[in-house]
């Protein structure tokens, strides 16, 4: 089992240093892990669906929110992360429903009690099919009709996700979530209102998101001000890229310090996701962050493997280092000195160019 | 349900008796402590037994017969050796003994959620911030917020830092590799100045803040009473630098220990035999150490484990994963010998595991009032 989430996360970092994958595909998807975080210690023996999920996703990219929200309530590792297979109409379990009002769509505060168990009761029934897919079983499911936020009707997970996608709280809470996982600063109230409200008329666009999100006055106040610390997974694979080694130490170790730095790759430490910007301000992690750093430039093969640039540039960082004058001639000191500094903590999520 | 009322309150009740108690124990203080308070004469060191440690072998109902018909090849026998209430201490701890007969050494009995979780994370995550749902700061970090004596908390294992973390005492680690390591944040002292990034301000902060907390307690080190004999296990280091910080006069109110391996889902008599030898050579030598210092404040060690073990043993002479178990207590404060009672082993919960009748807030409740 723990072979199984080793090897996913050997695969999912060589994704994500793939300077190659066309449109920070990868990033996008880590981006949607977090929103729609899935541990793989939930998944038993079935880690492996998490391979799934990813391509769940991926394929929804190009597509409206309200399409990946269908997709991911049909994800079997959703779906057995939060309890969805147990939902019988004779005993609704209210996980899956409960994380898909406040989580993935309307956001605390905006629907109510019943809300909650009407939407467990439109997502009974599910059950994990041959061949992997979750279909609806009709003997298990509770036809109702149900009153979920005001409309009445028979729901199933593909008309309730869709319903909470007509939703303008749906939309605000989706925009803020990306805003602040993105760029580290949520958009003031009015924009916040103007962006989700122009989403909701692009039917929840993904891609039209993502335009808003790489133009947005908020992403580039972030890039000119220093306004977010990188995820240890970010910070990781920048360094990496620079190092430009390909050896095997180098993931291993990258892997091990993701774990102390509090981000194991498919191991969110619950539902809410990740912590974002200064919620990573923990002494222990800052430690780690620091240690593997180190461990990365000090690992001869890596060193003897690495292809780094003749000269560091300006461009190599995202923020001005505090400690170094750039540019200056890439040596193993000069690395050390850069990954040092506190600014090679600080960008942009690679989502963003 | 009110055969876990009666036993709650009985536990409660023994609260407010033996924290008066405490307070009139005090101890000599050497002249660098003369202004402390009492709540700085109180070191709190916990150790974390983690994977889950069998309660019902560490101390054992040894004359049930519901015990011995569910473990028959696990069930401890002669050698064990008997305390009091039928209770047994697990052969590997004999040297234990000798410190409950001087009442320095006492039993949580039962102690578990009342729902357990049976995975290690989310069960570490409960005991951690004592919270049913695992969630927010640890419960030392709490406990112990904004009291401006003190400037951190201390882990001296990185795996049992969580219950420190998330409070406004720094959450410090203290292993090898920081005793080693020569901190270089001298000089991001000029460079705070530097930015105008809030969060870069912040961060540089925040290590700085904890480098200067290591350097201070690094510096202060005493070194051990000669003819000390520590175990050369990881948690014989941890016991070492705890003895040292303890004698160093700048101790943290709160340091965390951990001893790794009670996962015993297989041929459990072995390992369980070695994890519990370890243990009681860490803690023998641990109260070595206290009895050799002068001039230290009181200590007490609280052991604590995610989760017992199933009654019943499995097919390969191991447990699996259980409820209720038994934490223990150890050092200058320690209250009545057995804190609530052995969960009865005719009632078990629909899962075949022992009823908890205290919970973990509650003994750390009892625990904190012995402060």
């Amino acid at each position: 089992m723990a072979r199984k989430g080793k090897k996913l996360q050997r695969y999912w970092i060589q994704e994500l240093l793939n300077p190659d994958t066309p449109g920070r595909e990868a990033w996008q998807v880590q981006l949607w892990l977090g929103i729609f975080p899935i541990s793989w210690r939930q998944l038993g023996n079935r880690t492996a669906l998490l391979y799934k999920t990813i391509s769940t996703i991926q394929a929804q990219l190009r597509n409206s929110y309200v399409d990946l929200l269908q997709a991911m309530l049909l994800d079997p590792a959703l779906q057995i992360s939060l309890n969805g297979l147990a939902n019988h109409w004779r005993k609704p379990n209210e996980n899956l429903a409960r994380e898909l009002l406040e989580l993935f769509s309307l956001g605390i505060g905006n629907y109510s009690e019943s809300d909650v168990q009407e939407a467990a009761r439109a997502l009974t029934g599910y059950r994990h099919k041959d061949g992997g897919r979750i279909e609806m079983v009709p003997r298990h499911h509770d036809p109702g009709p149900h009153t979920i936020f005001g409309r009445t009707e028979s729901f199933d997970a593909i008309s309730l996700a869709s319903w909470l996608g007509q939703q303008p709280s749906t939309a605000r809470h989706v925009v803020k979530r990306v805003w602040r996982s993105c760029t580290g600063v949520v958009p003031s109230q009015n924009r916040l209102e103007e962006l989700s409200n122009t989403w909701l008329k692009k039917q929840l666009s993904i891609p039209w998101l993502m335009t808003q999100l790489q133009e947005s006055p908020e992403a580039l106040n972030s890039r000119s001000d220093g306004l977010r610390l990188l995820d240890p997974i970010e910070l990781v694979v920048r360094s990496l890229q620079l190092l430009g080694s390909d050896h095997p130490d180098a993931v291993e170790i990258s892997l091990r310090g993701l774990k102390s730095m509090g981000q194991e790759l498919f191991a969110p430490p619950s539902v809410k996701g990740w912590p974002v910007n200064e919620e990573w301000l923990q002494l222990r992690w800052l430690q780690a962050r620091r240690l593997t750093l180190q461990k990365l430039l000090a690992d001869e093969e890596i060193w003897d493997s690495s292809q780094l640039p003749s000269t560091l540039q300006v461009s190599n960082t995202s923020f001005p280092p505090l400690s170094l004058q750039l540019p200056t001639t890439a040596t193993r000191e000069t690395v050390g000195d850069l990954f040092a500094d506190p600014s090679w903590q600080i960008g942009l999520s690679p989502v963003l160019r | 349900m009110s055969y876990t009322n009666i036993s709650r309150r009985t536990f409660l009740s023994g609260i407010a008796t033996s924290a008066a108690a405490a307070i009139t124990v005090p101890r000599c203080f050497g002249s660098n402590l003369d202004t402390a308070q009492n709540q700085h004469n109180h070191i709190l060191v916990l150790l974390q037994l983690q994977g889950g440690n069998d309660g019902l072998n560490t101390l054992a109902p040894i004359d049930d017969p519901i015990y011995r018909r569910a473990r028959p090849n696990l069930a401890l026998g002669s050698e064990a050796i008997e305390l009091d209430r039928g209770l047994a201490l697990h052969p590997a701890l004999a040297p234990l003994a000798k410190l409950w007969k001087e009442k320095r050494l006492a039993f949580a009995l039962g102690v578990g959620w009342a729902q357990p979780q049976r995975s290690h994370f989310k069960a570490q995550d409960q005991w951690a911030t004592g919270t049913n749902s695992g969630e927010g700061t640890g419960w030392l970090a709490r406990a112990y917020a904004h009291r401006a004596k003190f400037n951190s908390l201390v882990a001296l294992d990185p795996s049992s830092i969580a219950p420190i973390e998330g409070g406004s005492l720094l959450a410090l680690q203290l292993g090898p590799a920081q005793m080693r390591g020569n901190s270089k944040f001298r000089q991001m002292n000029n460079l705070i100045n530097t930015t105008t990034s809030p969060v870069l301000k912040r961060l540089i902060e925040l290590e700085l803040a904890g480098a200067q907390e290591l350097d201070r307690l690094k510096q202060a080190l005493p070194s051990l009473p000669v003819g000390l004999d520590l175990p050369r296990s990881s948690l014989g280091q941890q016991v070492k630098l705890a003895l040292r910080l303890i004698g160093s006069g700048v101790c943290p109110p709160v340091l965390t220990l951990a001893h790794k391996g009670y996962d015993t889902h297989a041929n459990q008599k072995n390992r369980h035999n070695r994890q519990l030898s370890q243990l009681a050579a860490g803690l023998t030598a641990f109260e070595a150490g206290l009895q050799q210092l002068t001039n230290r404040p009181d200590v007490t060690i609280l052991a604590v484990s995610e989760f017992g073990r199933r009654l019943k043993e499995n097919g390969s002479r191991g447990t699996d994963h259980g409820s209720a178990s038994v934490a223990l207590l150890l050092g200058d404060r320690v209250p009545a010998q057995f804190l609530g009672n052995y969960p009865n082993l005719e009632m078990l919960d629909a899962r075949g595991d022992l009823q908890p009748n205290i919970t973990p807030p509650e003994l750390y409740e009892k625990v904190l009032s012995l402060r």
